[in-house]
Protein backbone atom coordinates (compact mmCIF):
# COMPACT_ATOMS: atom_id res chain seq x y z
CA UNK A 1 0.00 0.00 0.00
CA UNK A 2 1.72 3.57 -1.03
CA UNK A 3 2.54 5.72 1.83
CA UNK A 4 2.66 9.47 1.93
CA UNK A 5 5.71 11.74 3.53
CA UNK A 6 2.99 12.45 6.32
CA UNK A 7 2.46 9.09 7.38
CA UNK A 8 -1.26 8.86 6.17
CA UNK A 9 -2.08 5.55 4.69
CA UNK A 10 -3.14 5.75 1.02
CA UNK A 11 -5.02 3.71 -0.85
CA UNK A 12 -5.99 3.61 -4.89
CA UNK A 13 -9.32 3.59 -6.29
CA UNK A 14 -9.93 2.33 -10.09
CA UNK A 15 -12.85 2.98 -11.79
CA UNK A 16 -13.85 0.69 -14.67
CA UNK A 17 -12.62 3.13 -17.46
CA UNK A 18 -9.40 3.31 -16.43
CA UNK A 19 -8.97 6.24 -13.82
CA UNK A 20 -6.81 5.67 -11.03
CA UNK A 21 -7.61 7.74 -7.92
CA UNK A 22 -5.40 7.83 -4.64
CA UNK A 23 -6.85 8.85 -1.49
CA UNK A 24 -6.61 8.55 2.41
CA UNK A 25 -7.47 5.00 3.37
CA UNK A 26 -9.61 7.43 6.05
CA UNK A 27 -11.66 9.07 3.49
CA UNK A 28 -11.71 5.94 1.00
CA UNK A 29 -13.10 4.20 4.49
CA UNK A 30 -16.26 6.49 4.51
CA UNK A 31 -17.19 3.76 1.92
CA UNK A 32 -18.24 0.76 4.10
CA UNK A 33 -18.32 -1.32 1.48
CA UNK A 34 -14.52 -0.35 1.23
CA UNK A 35 -13.64 -0.52 4.41
CA UNK A 36 -15.02 -3.77 4.76
CA UNK A 37 -12.35 -4.88 1.83
CA UNK A 38 -9.76 -2.94 3.52
CA UNK A 39 -10.13 -4.43 7.30
CA UNK A 40 -11.04 -8.02 5.62
CA UNK A 41 -7.20 -7.66 3.65
CA UNK A 42 -8.38 -7.20 0.36
CA UNK A 43 -6.70 -4.20 -0.51
CA UNK A 44 -3.23 -4.74 -1.36
CA UNK A 45 -2.49 -2.57 -4.71
CA UNK A 46 -5.59 -1.22 -5.85
CA UNK A 47 -9.59 -1.75 -5.47
CA UNK A 48 -11.36 -1.34 -8.73
CA UNK A 49 -14.85 0.14 -8.37
CA UNK A 50 -16.99 -1.40 -10.63
CA UNK A 51 -19.97 -0.14 -12.20
CA UNK A 52 -18.76 3.52 -10.64
CA UNK A 53 -17.12 5.76 -13.82
CA UNK A 54 -14.45 8.06 -12.87
CA UNK A 55 -16.59 11.14 -13.36
CA UNK A 56 -19.12 9.68 -10.49
CA UNK A 57 -16.54 8.17 -8.99
CA UNK A 58 -14.70 11.80 -8.36
CA UNK A 59 -17.70 13.53 -6.76
CA UNK A 60 -17.96 10.61 -4.35
CA UNK A 61 -14.56 10.89 -3.44
CA UNK A 62 -14.91 14.62 -3.46
CA UNK A 63 -17.90 14.41 -0.89
CA UNK A 64 -16.23 11.47 1.44
CA UNK A 65 -12.73 14.14 1.61
CA UNK A 66 -15.40 16.63 2.79
CA UNK A 67 -17.17 14.39 5.68
CA UNK A 68 -14.14 12.71 7.10
CA UNK A 69 -14.20 13.09 10.28
CA UNK A 70 -11.21 15.82 10.94
CA UNK A 71 -8.74 14.81 13.89
CA UNK A 72 -8.97 16.71 16.78
CA UNK A 73 -5.94 18.57 18.27
CA UNK A 74 -6.19 16.26 21.10
CA UNK A 75 -5.25 13.51 18.17
CA UNK A 76 -8.10 11.49 18.56
CA UNK A 77 -10.29 10.96 15.56
CA UNK A 78 -13.29 13.08 16.33
CA UNK A 79 -15.37 10.24 15.18
CA UNK A 80 -15.91 9.55 18.47
CA UNK A 81 -17.48 13.21 19.30
CA UNK A 82 -20.37 14.47 17.82
CA UNK A 83 -19.59 17.21 15.30
CA UNK A 84 -19.93 20.75 16.47
CA UNK A 85 -23.06 22.60 15.80
CA UNK A 86 -21.22 25.05 13.23
CA UNK A 87 -19.43 22.72 11.39
CA UNK A 88 -22.56 20.48 10.74
CA UNK A 89 -24.04 23.88 9.68
CA UNK A 90 -21.04 24.09 7.58
CA UNK A 91 -21.23 20.84 6.23
CA UNK A 92 -24.81 21.34 5.72
CA UNK A 93 -24.54 24.46 3.10
CA UNK A 94 -21.98 22.13 1.31
CA UNK A 95 -23.72 19.49 1.12
CA UNK A 96 -26.76 21.48 -0.42
CA UNK A 97 -24.32 23.05 -2.99
CA UNK A 98 -23.06 19.36 -3.78
CA UNK A 99 -26.39 17.89 -4.70
CA UNK A 100 -27.26 20.62 -7.34
CA UNK A 101 -26.53 18.28 -10.03
CA UNK A 102 -28.44 17.44 -13.20
CA UNK A 103 -30.66 14.43 -12.42
CA UNK A 104 -28.59 11.92 -14.42
CA UNK A 105 -25.47 12.60 -12.19
CA UNK A 106 -28.24 12.75 -9.01
CA UNK A 107 -29.65 9.07 -9.58
CA UNK A 108 -25.84 7.85 -10.43
CA UNK A 109 -24.98 9.42 -6.71
CA UNK A 110 -27.55 7.55 -5.28
CA UNK A 111 -26.49 4.30 -6.87
CA UNK A 112 -23.02 4.77 -6.26
CA UNK A 113 -23.74 5.94 -2.92
CA UNK A 114 -25.61 2.50 -2.15
CA UNK A 115 -23.28 0.18 -3.84
CA UNK A 116 -20.24 1.76 -1.69
CA UNK A 117 -22.92 2.26 1.16
CA UNK A 118 -22.22 5.45 2.45
CA UNK A 119 -24.74 6.45 5.03
CA UNK A 120 -24.42 10.05 4.80
CA UNK A 121 -24.24 10.14 0.83
CA UNK A 122 -27.30 8.03 0.40
CA UNK A 123 -29.22 10.01 2.30
CA UNK A 124 -28.41 13.35 0.61
CA UNK A 125 -29.07 11.40 -2.47
CA UNK A 126 -32.37 9.98 -1.30
CA UNK A 127 -33.53 13.25 -0.11
CA UNK A 128 -33.65 15.35 -3.05
CA UNK A 129 -35.70 12.38 -4.33
CA UNK A 130 -38.13 12.62 -1.18
CA UNK A 131 -38.82 16.36 -1.39
CA UNK A 132 -39.89 16.12 -4.98
CA UNK A 133 -42.44 13.78 -4.14
CA UNK A 134 -43.88 14.74 -0.66
CA UNK A 135 -46.91 17.16 -0.96
CA UNK A 136 -47.31 16.74 -4.61
CA UNK A 137 -49.95 15.32 -6.69
CA UNK A 138 -49.37 12.50 -8.65
CA UNK A 139 -49.01 14.46 -12.10
CA UNK A 140 -46.38 16.63 -10.63
CA UNK A 141 -44.71 13.91 -9.27
CA UNK A 142 -44.27 12.17 -12.62
CA UNK A 143 -43.25 14.83 -14.61
CA UNK A 144 -40.62 15.98 -12.09
CA UNK A 145 -39.28 12.44 -12.16
CA UNK A 146 -39.73 11.56 -15.68
CA UNK A 147 -42.32 8.69 -15.28
CA UNK A 148 -44.44 8.03 -17.81
CA UNK A 149 -48.18 6.78 -16.69
CA UNK A 150 -48.43 3.27 -17.94
CA UNK A 151 -51.50 2.25 -16.35
CA UNK A 152 -54.27 2.22 -18.41
CA UNK A 153 -57.09 4.28 -17.03
CA UNK A 154 -59.09 2.31 -15.19
CA UNK A 155 -56.03 0.32 -13.49
CA UNK A 156 -55.42 3.96 -12.17
CA UNK A 157 -59.06 4.38 -11.49
CA UNK A 158 -58.90 1.05 -8.87
CA UNK A 159 -55.29 1.73 -7.52
CA UNK A 160 -56.62 5.80 -6.56
CA UNK A 161 -59.94 3.78 -5.24
CA UNK A 162 -58.42 1.49 -3.28
CA UNK A 163 -56.34 3.78 -1.06
CA UNK A 164 -58.41 6.64 -1.54
CA UNK A 165 -57.64 7.65 2.21
CA UNK A 166 -53.98 8.51 0.86
CA UNK A 167 -55.83 10.76 -2.11
CA UNK A 168 -57.82 12.91 0.11
CA UNK B 1 -15.83 18.48 -13.36
CA UNK B 2 -18.34 21.74 -13.62
CA UNK B 3 -20.28 19.78 -16.72
CA UNK B 4 -22.34 17.95 -14.24
CA UNK B 5 -24.00 20.70 -12.56
CA UNK B 6 -27.28 22.06 -12.66
CA UNK B 7 -27.53 24.87 -15.39
CA UNK B 8 -29.99 25.49 -18.19
CA UNK B 9 -32.20 22.73 -18.81
CA UNK B 10 -30.26 20.56 -21.64
CA UNK B 11 -27.01 21.34 -21.00
CA UNK B 12 -25.90 17.99 -19.73
CA UNK B 13 -25.70 14.84 -22.40
CA UNK B 14 -27.51 12.53 -20.39
CA UNK B 15 -29.57 15.28 -19.53
CA UNK B 16 -30.54 15.92 -23.09
CA UNK B 17 -33.72 13.78 -23.17
CA UNK B 18 -36.35 15.20 -20.58
CA UNK B 19 -38.16 11.92 -20.89
CA UNK B 20 -35.88 9.39 -19.87
CA UNK B 21 -37.30 7.76 -16.68
CA UNK B 22 -33.97 7.74 -14.47
CA UNK B 23 -35.52 6.91 -11.36
CA UNK B 24 -37.59 3.98 -12.30
CA UNK B 25 -34.15 2.05 -13.26
CA UNK B 26 -32.61 2.56 -9.33
CA UNK B 27 -32.87 -1.02 -7.62
CA UNK B 28 -36.38 -1.76 -5.42
CA UNK B 29 -33.85 -1.50 -2.65
CA UNK B 30 -33.32 1.96 -3.17
CA UNK B 31 -37.03 2.99 -4.57
CA UNK B 32 -38.29 0.96 -1.06
CA UNK B 33 -35.87 3.79 1.00
CA UNK B 34 -37.85 6.69 -0.89
CA UNK B 35 -41.10 5.00 -0.23
CA UNK B 36 -40.92 4.08 3.47
CA UNK B 37 -39.37 7.78 4.26
CA UNK B 38 -41.88 9.37 3.02
CA UNK B 39 -44.88 10.55 5.36
CA UNK B 40 -47.72 7.80 5.15
CA UNK B 41 -49.83 9.48 2.74
CA UNK B 42 -47.15 10.23 -0.05
CA UNK B 43 -45.84 6.89 0.35
CA UNK B 44 -48.84 4.94 -0.34
CA UNK B 45 -49.80 7.38 -3.53
CA UNK B 46 -46.58 5.90 -5.06
CA UNK B 47 -48.24 2.98 -5.58
CA UNK B 48 -50.30 5.03 -8.37
CA UNK B 49 -47.35 6.92 -10.11
CA UNK B 50 -46.40 3.66 -12.71
CA UNK B 51 -46.61 0.32 -12.75
CA UNK B 52 -42.81 0.36 -11.56
CA UNK B 53 -43.68 1.71 -8.51
CA UNK B 54 -46.82 -0.18 -7.59
CA UNK B 55 -45.50 -2.52 -5.33
CA UNK B 56 -43.13 -1.07 -3.77
CA UNK B 57 -45.51 0.48 -0.94
CA UNK B 58 -46.50 -3.31 -0.05
CA UNK B 59 -43.31 -4.28 0.09
CA UNK B 60 -40.34 -5.53 2.58
CA UNK B 61 -38.47 -2.85 0.25
CA UNK B 62 -40.24 -0.25 1.86
CA UNK B 63 -40.80 -0.90 5.68
CA UNK B 64 -44.76 1.18 6.41
CA UNK B 65 -44.36 4.57 7.90
CA UNK B 66 -47.54 5.13 9.94
CA UNK B 67 -47.66 9.10 11.52
CA UNK B 68 -51.43 8.86 12.68
CA UNK B 69 -51.26 12.91 13.07
CA UNK B 70 -53.42 15.27 11.54
CA UNK B 71 -52.10 15.04 8.33
CA UNK B 72 -52.87 11.71 8.03
CA UNK B 73 -56.56 12.28 8.79
CA UNK B 74 -59.14 14.32 10.25
CA UNK B 75 -59.35 13.01 14.53
CA UNK B 76 -63.11 11.59 13.90
CA UNK B 77 -62.00 8.97 11.54
CA UNK B 78 -58.02 8.86 12.17
CA UNK B 79 -58.56 5.72 14.52
CA UNK B 80 -60.22 3.67 11.95
CA UNK B 81 -57.87 4.83 9.23
CA UNK B 82 -55.31 3.33 11.19
CA UNK B 83 -56.39 0.18 11.73
CA UNK B 84 -57.28 -0.19 7.97
CA UNK B 85 -53.85 0.76 7.17
CA UNK B 86 -52.99 -1.95 9.50
CA UNK B 87 -54.98 -4.39 8.07
CA UNK B 88 -54.22 -3.62 4.15
CA UNK B 89 -50.46 -3.08 4.47
CA UNK B 90 -48.44 -6.66 5.06
CA UNK B 91 -45.60 -5.04 6.99
CA UNK B 92 -43.38 -4.89 8.11
CA UNK B 93 -42.95 -1.25 9.59
CA UNK B 94 -40.15 1.16 10.33
CA UNK B 95 -42.04 3.52 12.33
CA UNK B 96 -45.22 4.19 13.94
CA UNK B 97 -45.83 7.46 15.30
CA UNK B 98 -49.60 7.88 17.92
CA UNK B 99 -50.84 10.69 19.37
CA UNK B 100 -53.19 9.32 21.78
CA UNK B 101 -54.80 12.16 23.77
CA UNK B 102 -57.13 12.78 20.29
CA UNK B 103 -58.10 8.82 20.24
CA UNK B 104 -59.61 8.80 24.09
CA UNK B 105 -62.65 6.59 22.81
CA UNK B 106 -59.92 4.30 21.07
CA UNK B 107 -57.41 2.86 23.60
CA UNK B 108 -58.33 -0.99 23.40
CA UNK B 109 -58.32 -0.77 19.40
CA UNK B 110 -54.45 1.09 20.33
CA UNK B 111 -53.87 -1.79 22.21
CA UNK B 112 -54.71 -4.03 19.16
CA UNK B 113 -52.50 -2.01 16.80
CA UNK B 114 -49.37 -2.85 19.31
CA UNK B 115 -50.02 -6.49 18.65
CA UNK B 116 -50.52 -6.16 14.46
CA UNK B 117 -48.03 -8.14 12.57
CA UNK B 118 -47.39 -5.17 10.54
CA UNK B 119 -45.76 -3.51 13.16
CA UNK B 120 -42.84 -6.29 13.27
CA UNK B 121 -39.40 -4.96 12.72
CA UNK B 122 -40.41 -1.53 14.19
CA UNK B 123 -37.46 0.77 14.53
CA UNK B 124 -39.37 3.44 16.06
CA UNK B 125 -42.03 4.11 18.36
CA UNK B 126 -43.39 7.05 19.18
CA UNK B 127 -46.78 7.55 21.71
CA UNK B 128 -47.75 10.67 23.38
CA UNK B 129 -51.04 11.20 25.67
CA UNK B 130 -50.42 14.92 26.55
CA UNK B 131 -53.58 14.97 28.87
CA UNK B 132 -53.67 14.65 32.09
CA UNK B 133 -53.64 10.73 32.74
CA UNK B 134 -50.69 8.64 31.59
CA UNK B 135 -51.61 6.43 29.15
CA UNK B 136 -50.60 3.20 30.48
CA UNK B 137 -48.00 2.08 27.64
CA UNK B 138 -49.03 -2.16 27.43
CA UNK B 139 -46.24 -4.59 28.45
CA UNK B 140 -46.40 -6.89 25.57
CA UNK B 141 -45.77 -3.68 23.25
CA UNK B 142 -42.22 -3.18 25.15
CA UNK B 143 -41.65 -6.32 25.08
CA UNK B 144 -42.45 -6.99 21.65
CA UNK B 145 -40.69 -3.91 20.22
CA UNK B 146 -37.70 -3.98 22.52
CA UNK B 147 -35.40 -6.40 20.25
CA UNK B 148 -35.90 -4.45 17.37
CA UNK B 149 -36.24 -0.61 18.30
CA UNK B 150 -33.82 2.27 17.23
CA UNK B 151 -36.18 5.31 18.45
CA UNK B 152 -38.65 4.72 21.82
CA UNK B 153 -40.17 8.11 22.31
CA UNK B 154 -42.77 7.87 25.16
CA UNK B 155 -44.95 11.41 26.24
CA UNK B 156 -47.62 10.99 28.46
CA UNK B 157 -47.41 7.45 29.16
CA UNK B 158 -46.44 5.15 32.28
CA UNK B 159 -44.24 2.56 31.79
CA UNK B 160 -45.03 -0.82 32.36
CA UNK B 161 -44.05 -2.00 35.11
CA UNK B 162 -41.54 -5.27 34.80
CA UNK B 163 -39.40 -6.58 37.50
CA UNK B 164 -36.98 -6.62 34.66
CA UNK B 165 -37.16 -4.09 31.48
CA UNK B 166 -36.70 -5.85 28.42
CA UNK B 167 -32.95 -5.27 27.02
CA UNK B 168 -32.90 -2.83 23.85
CA UNK B 169 -30.45 -3.84 21.78
CA UNK B 170 -30.07 -1.86 18.54
CA UNK B 171 -32.14 1.35 21.04
CA UNK B 172 -29.81 4.53 19.91
CA UNK B 173 -32.64 7.51 21.28
CA UNK B 174 -34.95 7.47 24.00
CA UNK B 175 -37.03 10.37 24.40
CA UNK B 176 -39.12 10.70 27.48
CA UNK B 177 -41.54 13.33 28.47
CA UNK B 178 -43.49 13.53 31.22
CA UNK B 179 -43.37 9.65 31.53
CA UNK B 180 -44.09 7.49 34.88
CA UNK B 181 -41.31 5.16 35.18
CA UNK B 182 -39.16 4.19 38.15
CA UNK B 183 -35.57 5.22 38.82
CA UNK B 184 -34.24 1.38 38.94
CA UNK B 185 -36.77 0.74 35.51
CA UNK B 186 -34.79 3.70 33.70
CA UNK B 187 -31.26 2.94 35.38
CA UNK B 188 -31.84 -0.70 33.87
CA UNK B 189 -33.51 0.30 30.50
CA UNK B 190 -30.28 3.36 30.10
CA UNK B 191 -27.59 0.44 31.41
CA UNK B 192 -28.70 -2.43 29.46
CA UNK B 193 -28.76 -0.46 25.96
CA UNK B 194 -25.34 -1.64 23.92
CA UNK B 195 -25.73 1.05 21.42
CA UNK B 196 -27.61 3.75 22.92
CA UNK B 197 -26.63 7.57 21.97
CA UNK B 198 -29.03 10.05 22.98
CA UNK B 199 -31.28 10.14 25.80
CA UNK B 200 -33.66 13.38 26.57
CA UNK B 201 -35.80 13.28 30.01
CA UNK B 202 -37.84 16.48 29.58
CA UNK B 203 -40.36 17.22 32.55
CA UNK B 204 -39.11 14.76 34.68
CA UNK B 205 -38.21 13.96 38.03
CA UNK B 206 -36.16 11.73 39.83
CA UNK B 207 -34.96 11.52 43.54
CA UNK B 208 -31.52 9.65 42.51
CA UNK B 209 -31.34 9.09 38.90
CA UNK B 210 -27.50 6.94 38.21
CA UNK B 211 -26.41 6.66 34.59
CA UNK B 212 -24.28 4.36 33.08
CA UNK B 213 -23.52 3.68 29.69
CA UNK B 214 -20.37 2.40 27.61
CA UNK B 215 -22.27 4.62 24.81
CA UNK B 216 -23.70 7.72 25.51
CA UNK B 217 -23.29 10.61 23.77
CA UNK B 218 -25.54 13.10 25.12
CA UNK B 219 -28.24 13.26 27.63
CA UNK B 220 -30.75 16.29 28.45
CA UNK B 221 -33.10 16.65 31.37
CA UNK B 222 -35.41 19.07 33.25
CA UNK B 223 -37.85 18.70 35.92
CA UNK B 224 -41.48 19.81 35.80
CA UNK B 225 -41.76 23.21 37.17
CA UNK B 226 -42.87 23.23 40.93
CA UNK B 227 -43.46 26.22 43.24
CA UNK B 228 -40.48 25.87 45.76
CA UNK B 229 -40.63 21.85 45.50
CA UNK B 230 -37.95 20.21 43.76
CA UNK B 231 -39.23 17.49 41.50
CA UNK B 232 -35.54 16.31 40.45
CA UNK B 233 -33.12 16.11 43.47
CA UNK B 234 -29.89 14.17 41.86
CA UNK B 235 -28.64 13.00 38.81
CA UNK B 236 -25.19 11.27 39.20
CA UNK B 237 -23.38 10.38 35.82
CA UNK B 238 -21.45 7.39 37.10
CA UNK B 239 -19.85 5.79 34.26
CA UNK B 240 -20.17 7.61 30.73
CA UNK B 241 -16.86 6.98 28.95
CA UNK B 242 -18.64 8.50 25.91
CA UNK B 243 -20.51 11.36 27.16
CA UNK B 244 -19.87 14.35 24.92
CA UNK B 245 -22.74 16.64 25.93
CA UNK B 246 -24.51 16.83 29.24
CA UNK B 247 -27.29 19.38 28.66
CA UNK B 248 -29.44 20.71 31.97
CA UNK B 249 -32.28 23.35 29.48
CA UNK B 250 -33.98 24.81 32.23
CA UNK B 251 -31.80 24.18 35.29
CA UNK B 252 -33.62 26.74 37.68
CA UNK B 253 -36.02 23.70 38.20
CA UNK B 254 -33.15 21.34 38.84
CA UNK B 255 -31.79 18.71 39.29
CA UNK B 256 -30.29 19.82 42.46
CA UNK B 257 -27.56 18.32 42.45
CA UNK B 258 -25.83 17.33 39.63
CA UNK B 259 -22.73 14.86 40.18
CA UNK B 260 -19.93 13.74 37.18
CA UNK B 261 -18.29 10.88 38.45
CA UNK B 262 -16.73 9.83 35.16
CA UNK B 263 -17.14 11.40 31.88
CA UNK B 264 -13.62 11.54 30.40
CA UNK B 265 -14.73 12.95 27.21
CA UNK B 266 -17.16 15.28 28.06
CA UNK B 267 -17.07 18.64 25.64
CA UNK B 268 -20.08 20.42 26.15
CA UNK B 269 -22.25 21.62 29.41
CA UNK B 270 -24.84 23.69 29.62
CA UNK B 271 -27.64 25.26 30.91
CA UNK B 272 -25.82 25.86 34.89
CA UNK B 273 -27.25 28.12 37.15
CA UNK B 274 -27.90 28.62 40.95
CA UNK B 275 -31.03 26.52 40.29
CA UNK B 276 -28.36 23.95 40.47
CA UNK B 277 -27.31 24.12 44.53
CA UNK B 278 -24.44 21.69 44.13
CA UNK B 279 -22.47 20.75 40.99
CA UNK B 280 -19.60 18.17 41.39
CA UNK B 281 -16.95 16.89 38.78
CA UNK B 282 -14.80 14.36 40.53
CA UNK B 283 -13.73 16.37 43.63
CA UNK B 284 -14.30 19.87 42.10
CA UNK B 285 -17.84 21.25 44.19
CA UNK B 286 -19.54 24.38 43.02
CA UNK B 287 -22.24 25.21 45.10
CA UNK B 288 -24.93 28.00 43.80
CA UNK B 289 -22.27 28.30 40.80
CA UNK B 290 -19.61 29.06 43.57
CA UNK B 291 -16.50 26.65 43.62
CA UNK B 292 -15.49 25.59 47.31
CA UNK B 293 -13.22 22.92 45.74
CA UNK B 294 -11.31 23.37 42.14
CA UNK B 295 -9.40 20.05 43.02
CA UNK B 296 -10.50 18.09 39.89
CA UNK B 297 -10.00 19.80 36.29
CA UNK B 298 -11.91 18.87 33.32
CA UNK B 299 -9.84 19.29 30.31
CA UNK B 300 -11.82 17.74 27.37
CA UNK B 301 -14.78 20.36 28.03
CA UNK B 302 -14.59 22.92 25.31
CA UNK B 303 -18.38 24.82 25.54
CA UNK B 304 -19.76 26.21 28.73
CA UNK B 305 -23.21 28.52 28.66
CA UNK B 306 -23.93 29.89 32.14
CA UNK B 307 -27.71 31.12 32.72
CA UNK B 308 -28.75 33.84 35.33
CA UNK B 309 -25.05 35.09 37.16
CA UNK B 310 -25.78 38.36 36.80
CA UNK B 311 -23.44 38.46 34.98
CA UNK B 312 -20.90 37.55 37.57
CA UNK B 313 -16.89 37.59 37.01
CA UNK B 314 -16.22 35.68 39.86
CA UNK B 315 -18.26 32.73 39.26
CA UNK B 316 -16.96 32.77 35.62
CA UNK B 317 -13.41 32.71 36.68
CA UNK B 318 -14.20 29.67 38.77
CA UNK B 319 -15.40 27.82 35.71
CA UNK B 320 -12.68 29.02 33.67
CA UNK B 321 -9.98 27.59 36.08
CA UNK B 322 -12.31 24.68 36.25
CA UNK B 323 -12.38 24.23 32.79
CA UNK B 324 -8.69 24.83 31.51
CA UNK B 325 -9.33 23.92 27.41
CA UNK B 326 -12.76 25.70 27.71
CA UNK B 327 -13.05 27.48 23.78
CA UNK B 328 -16.69 28.75 23.62
CA UNK B 329 -18.32 30.78 26.44
CA UNK B 330 -21.36 31.38 26.52
CA UNK B 331 -23.34 33.95 29.00
CA UNK B 332 -26.79 34.68 29.37
CA UNK B 333 -27.56 37.40 32.35
CA UNK B 334 -30.51 38.55 33.87
CA UNK B 335 -30.41 41.98 34.01
CA UNK B 336 -32.66 42.35 37.17
CA UNK B 337 -29.96 40.18 39.06
CA UNK B 338 -27.58 41.96 41.25
CA UNK B 339 -24.18 42.09 39.75
CA UNK B 340 -21.16 41.22 41.37
CA UNK B 341 -18.08 41.94 39.94
CA UNK B 342 -15.94 42.15 43.17
CA UNK B 343 -13.13 40.77 41.53
CA UNK B 344 -10.90 38.15 43.51
CA UNK B 345 -8.65 37.53 40.26
CA UNK B 346 -5.29 38.35 40.61
CA UNK B 347 -4.35 39.73 37.07
CA UNK B 348 -0.79 38.07 37.64
CA UNK B 349 -2.68 34.92 37.96
CA UNK B 350 -2.17 32.93 35.03
CA UNK B 351 -5.19 31.13 34.12
CA UNK B 352 -4.36 28.73 31.01
CA UNK B 353 -7.81 28.93 29.54
CA UNK B 354 -7.64 32.51 29.29
CA UNK B 355 -4.17 32.29 27.94
CA UNK B 356 -4.29 29.61 25.60
CA UNK B 357 -7.79 28.64 24.21
CA UNK B 358 -10.89 30.90 25.00
CA UNK B 359 -11.76 31.75 21.75
CA UNK B 360 -15.35 33.12 21.50
CA UNK B 361 -17.46 34.82 23.89
CA UNK B 362 -21.54 34.96 23.75
CA UNK B 363 -23.39 37.24 26.17
CA UNK B 364 -26.68 37.61 26.04
CA UNK B 365 -29.35 39.99 26.88
CA UNK B 366 -26.39 42.11 27.42
CA UNK B 367 -27.13 45.63 29.54
CA UNK B 368 -24.00 47.99 28.66
CA UNK B 369 -26.12 50.84 30.62
CA UNK B 370 -24.68 49.35 33.89
CA UNK B 371 -20.99 49.61 34.01
CA UNK B 372 -20.14 46.19 35.77
CA UNK B 373 -21.62 44.72 32.61
CA UNK B 374 -19.17 46.74 30.59
CA UNK B 375 -16.58 45.80 32.93
CA UNK B 376 -17.73 42.27 32.56
CA UNK B 377 -17.51 42.18 28.75
CA UNK B 378 -14.09 44.48 28.64
CA UNK B 379 -12.44 42.08 31.08
CA UNK B 380 -12.40 39.16 28.09
CA UNK B 381 -11.50 41.69 25.91
CA UNK B 382 -8.24 42.09 28.07
CA UNK B 383 -7.50 38.80 29.61
CA UNK B 384 -8.61 36.43 27.08
CA UNK B 385 -5.04 36.52 24.71
CA UNK B 386 -6.64 33.92 22.17
CA UNK B 387 -9.78 35.46 21.76
CA UNK B 388 -11.38 35.82 18.24
CA UNK B 389 -14.75 36.56 18.43
CA UNK B 390 -17.29 37.96 20.45
CA UNK B 391 -20.90 38.33 20.29
CA UNK B 392 -22.98 40.62 22.38
CA UNK B 393 -26.91 40.21 22.06
CA UNK B 394 -27.77 43.69 23.66
CA UNK B 395 -31.52 44.82 25.32
CA UNK B 396 -31.91 47.91 23.76
CA UNK B 397 -30.22 50.37 21.16
CA UNK B 398 -28.96 52.43 23.96
CA UNK B 399 -27.25 49.32 25.05
CA UNK B 400 -25.64 49.37 21.62
CA UNK B 401 -23.78 52.87 21.19
CA UNK B 402 -22.62 52.57 24.77
CA UNK B 403 -21.37 49.21 23.28
CA UNK B 404 -19.56 50.89 20.64
CA UNK B 405 -18.81 53.93 22.70
CA UNK B 406 -16.93 51.58 25.49
CA UNK B 407 -15.65 48.66 23.25
CA UNK B 408 -15.20 49.57 20.42
CA UNK B 409 -11.62 50.10 18.98
CA UNK B 410 -10.27 48.42 22.58
CA UNK B 411 -10.28 45.05 20.39
CA UNK B 412 -8.05 43.33 17.64
CA UNK B 413 -10.73 40.49 16.92
CA UNK B 414 -11.32 39.28 14.28
CA UNK B 415 -15.26 39.26 14.35
CA UNK B 416 -17.97 41.15 16.44
CA UNK B 417 -21.07 39.95 16.21
CA UNK B 418 -23.98 42.57 17.65
CA UNK B 419 -27.45 41.23 18.06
Amino acid sequence: MATREAGKKMIMLKSPDGMEFEVEEAVAMESQTIRKMIEDDCADTAILIPNINSKILSRVIEYCNKHVPTTGATGAAASDTVAPAALAEDLKIWDAEFIKVNRATRFDLIQAASYLNIKGLLDLTSQTTIDTISDNSLEEIRSFLSTKNDYLPEEEQTIRRENQWAFQ
Amino acid sequence: MEDDRQGPPGDGAEDLDPHLDLISRLPDELLGTVVSLLPTKDGARTQAVSRRWRPLWRSSMAPLNLIADYHLSEKDSRAALVSRILADHPGPARRFSIQLMFLPESLDEVDGWFRSGTLAGLHQLEATNLCNNHYPLPQHALVRFAPTLRVLSLGGCRFPDLARPPSFPHLKQLILYDVGISEGSLQSVISGCRVLQSVSLHNMGFGRLCIRSPTLRSIGFYAPRTQGVTTFRELVIEDAPCLDRLLPVYPDDGPATIRVIRAPKLQILGFLSEGISTLQFGTTVFQKMFAVSLTTKMYTLKILALDSIGPNLDAVIDFLKCFPCLEKLHVISHPQNAMNNVLKFDPLERIECLELHLKKVVLKNYNADKSPAVDFANFFILNAKVLEEMEIGVLHDGSYRMLCNSLWGKTGLRRWCLT
